[in-house]
């Protein structure tokens, strides 16, 4: 079931800026690019819900158009309300027809509305940096955890949260986490001092949505 | 006309003297100069004092901002800086934003 609002961005009018930044990102990553080629042709995610809750940048954006390529239906919502590029949310939604909760500097409460927003969509699969989503879903919808077959969580502050969660024996399904990647590893010690660059770099080597 | 003496000048735009020479002296409005040495503010210098005054009241600029904002189109380095910096403090906010998350995390 898709949420019963599409999207929530600051204006879709800046879509054509965000469309130009994705794509020229895009030319930077192509490792992600031929896993979408891989993707549109072998459709591997066909039928699968994806909540992703991650920093809304256009290394984001082309991961998202990626899983949408697989076959998936994606939503997205920002896991840093202060990292969103309204640009990129716009496209996403305009150009891409991807769902999208985010907008830049957004308050707590709609901060919050938007990872609700992002529960909403019913993921078989979710995407974390920050464990927002694994936490609404760990909490107030338990109910669904069911339905989940995997996450991935790309903070070591989440996989701490995620340990305890297994701790107490209430972790609801397999998580995937990014860090222990030896290719993200790498990547995101040479080069991540924004979430724009040691992302992108890392979503070029990781496969998203495999459990480790 | 050829060009107006300093007093002439400041008589036909808002500023004074004393200004126009300190404007001279930032590189701002420079007038050409006779042989004998006379500063000659010709009808180019003369339309650079009314803009630059209309402005300061726009945008309610000191001089020192104008000195400035000539410094970063002189100097590429300085420019590349001063983005950066900029840039850099926009990035402290979301890092701030991002440690207070992860407390919460590790707290909850």
């Amino acid at each position: 079931m898709a949420a019963t609002k599409r999207y929530d961005v600051k204006d879709l009018a800046l879509a054509a800026e965000g469309k130009r930044r994705i794509e020229w990102a895009d030319r930077q990553m192509p490792v992600l690019a031929a896993i979408r080629e891989r993707f549109e042709r072998d459709l591997p995610l066909t039928g699968y819900r994806i909540s992703a809750c991650l920093h809304v940048t256009t290394e984001t954006a082309n991961l998202m158009r990626t899983l949408k390529a697989g076959g998936a239906d994606v939503v997205l919502c920002a896991s840093n309300p202060l990292s969103t590029q309204d640009d990129v949310a716009a496209a996403l939604v305009e150009e891409y027809d991807i769902s999208v909760f985010a907008i830049k500097g957004e308050d707590h409460d709609t901060y919050y509305a938007h990872i609700e927003a992002a529960v909403d969509h019913k993921p078989h699969l979710t995407m974390d940096d920050g464990a927002d989503v694994i936490g609404v879903l760990h909490s107030a919808r338990r109910e669904q955890l069911g339905d989940i077959i995997a996450g991935t969580e790309e903070t070591t502050t989440g996989v701490i949260r995620l340990k305890a969660l297994e701790a107490e024996g209430k972790l609801g399904f397999p998580p995937s986490t990014m860090r222990r990647r030896s290719t993200c590893s790498t990547t995101a010690t040479a080069r991540a001092s924004r979430p724009s660059t040691g992302s992108s770099a890392r979503r070029t080597s990781c496969s998203p949505g495999r459990s480790s | 006309m050829d060009g107006l003496k300093v007093g002439e000048a400041a008589a036909r735009t808002e500023w004074s003297p004393r200004m126009l020479r300190y404007l001279e002296r930032l590189g701002l409005v420079v007038p050409s100069r006779t042989a004998a040495g006379y500063r000659l503010y010709a009808l180019r210098e003369l339309n650079q004092l009314r803009s630059l005054a209309d402005l300061r009241r726009r945008f309610r600029l000191d001089i020192s901002d104008l000195v400035f904002a000539a410094r970063l189109r002189r100097e590429p380095d300085l420019r590349r800086a001063v983005d950066g910096w900029l840039a850099g403090a926009d990035d402290l906010a979301w890092v701030e934003w991002e440690q207070r998350k992860h407390e919460r995390l590790l707290a909850a």
